[in-house]
């Protein structure tokens, strides 16, 4: 049941995960391929979510065959959410959402760090009587990739850029974090 | 000749119901080499990276009370002056190092000989001044390096390293693995576009980058918020969705922090009630609180990779 109740949770409100996730429209929401039970776009990636009770290396598995899948068809997908005006072009990002992860699925994770995954922990909270979801991104994947140092970086402004800090301390209004906090 | 669907949400459905059947969820087990990644293991030790685009606005200063306010918080606490060749950390500790980072580079020391200890236990890599060798070193020397500063990852709670002002491949490459990354500016316009052009160099080699502004050396608080919304809204409006910023905290320019490095102790035991002791400790909170969330997700394989290991794995492209 609580299954259930956080892959509609995630159709009403994806947010809860991150927010900005904005799905092209709601028949969207198709549990098909593989274990997909949802698929939006966020600050310019594609995002396929995932929801599992708990965790299995079964699941964990189906990575790569998803991540296939969509890297062959995210120019479709692109041209889906460009008509939109939702995104100009992104990049794939797969969700796991899970209750628990089960010991044989914890054994393969550093294995997958080639992938594009971020998993979330997901737990029902009780507060003022009121049922809501909690949901933490458990880790951030192992980095085992190279990282690529350029010996030529390329840090040269725009002119909007400079522009915006030429602008005079008056003209300035602050409206960024409360910097007490 | 392309298709027209009634609306998007079709044509997507469509591309998932015929693509879905294709797919082969049967896959054979691991290869050898996804085996062998089995064996990575989370970072025990925090790195915690002090750059800033320009020259002089106080990152040593700052890097070395901070190092002081976290060790005299009972954490392990390692300082490492990466500004090599020019390093000068050691002054601002009241250190007089025997040996320094170009002793263990040479291969004549180890990380362990040439570590002084400072107020707190902090434990300082001194970086070295007189030679400019070692601002750009190659690769072979700075994996050696790096394979001799993991001893720390043992060692350690923390890990600060105070890295040389600019934007070179090098401290790019010390940044890219970096657990948290503090940058410093002054409220001054050069040193907001200097800052704000590290952050979009970041951005060009790291995924999402977080960075925690300090700004140093403003008259008052309302100038400090100033200079962060200058670059907070630049950076949310070019590099949105690439980087973000946090505000860690101010510092003002006076006469305690001017006195303190005269007399070569951390302006927090120097001039503890001043302002400025009093916002590095309150900063130090911040970071040390962070750390005790951080270290509360490293218990199991989940955990972020080690520094080290990371930095091992970088390598410059042309």
């Amino acid at each position: 049941m609580e299954l259930e109740r956080v892959t509609e949770l995630l159709k009403i409100k994806p947010a809860v995960v991150e927010s900005g996730t904005t799905a092209v429209d709601d028949d969207l929401f198709i549990p098909l391929v593989g274990e997909i039970d949802m698929v939006g776009v966020s600050r310019g990636r594609l995002i396929l979510a995932c929801v599992f009770d708990e965790l299995q290396s079964r699941h964990l598995k189906q990575l790569p065959d998803i991540h296939r899948w969509a890297q062959e068809n995210s120019k479709l997908l692109e041209h889906a959410y460009r008509a939109k005006g939702l995104s100009k072009g992104f990049s794939i990002c797969i969700w796991y959402l899970c209750r628990a992860v089960g010991s044989d699925a914890e054994l393969l994770l550093p294995a997958l760090s080639d992938f594009p995954l971020n998993i979330y922990r997901y737990r029902t909270v009780k507060s003022k009587g009121r049922e809501s979801l909690a949901v933490e991104q458990l880790a951030v994947k192992p980095q085992t990739d190279v990282i690529k140092i350029p010996t030529n970086i390329n840090f040269e402004l725009n002119e909007q850029e400079m522009g915006e800090f030429l602008k005079t301390d008056d003209e300035i209004t602050y409206t960024g974090p409360d910097l007490n906090s | 000749m392309s298709t027209i669907y009634k609306d998007e949400g079709q044509f997507v459905r469509e591309l998932i119901e015929c693509t879905a059947s294709k797919i082969d969820f049967e896959r054979p087990e691991l290869s050898l080499k996804t085996q062998a990644l089995l064996s990575a293991h989370p970072a025990k030790t925090q790195v915690i990276c002090v750059a800033s685009g320009k020259g002089g606005t106080g990152k040593t200063m700052i890097s070395t009370n901070i190092s002081v306010a976290l060790a005299s918080k009972g954490l392990n606490v390692a300082l490492i002056d990466a500004d090599f060749g020019l390093a000068n950390s050691h002054i601002l500790l009241g250190l007089e190092p025997r040996f320094d980072i170009s002793s263990v580079l040479a291969g004549k020391k180890h990380v362990a000989d040439v570590i002084e200890h400072g107020p707190f236990g902090v434990k300082l890599v001194p970086g070295g001044s007189g030679f400019s060798e070692l601002s750009m070193m190659d690769d072979d020397k700075f994996r050696y390096l790096v394979r001799e500063l993991s001893y720390l990852e043992e060692k350690t709670d923390v890990v600060i390293i105070d890295l040389a002002a600019g934007i070179t491949p090098q401290i790019m490459r010390l940044l890219s693995a970096a657990h948290e990354i503090i940058v410093v500016t002054t409220p001054e316009v050069t040193s907001l576009i200097d800052a704000y052009a590290l952050i979009k160099s970041l951005t060009q080699i790291v995924e999402q980058v977080t960075v925690k502004m300090i700004v140093n050396r403003a008259p008052d608080q309302s100038r400090a918020m100033v200079a962060f919304q200058k670059i907070w809204s630049v950076v949310n409006k070019h590099l949105c969705g690439k980087a973000s910023l946090m505000f860690l905290g101010w510092l003002p320019q006076n006469f305690y922090v001017q006195n303190s490095i005269a007399c070569r102790k951390p302006v927090i035991l120097k001039h503890p009630k001043s302002i400025a002791a009093r916002a590095i400790e309150n900063m130090a909170e911040k970071i040390h609180k962070n750390y005790r969330s951080w270290k509360g997700r490293q218990v199991d394989r989940w955990g972020a990779p080690s520094y080290f290991a990371k930095l091992e794995a970088t390598a410059y492209v042309r």
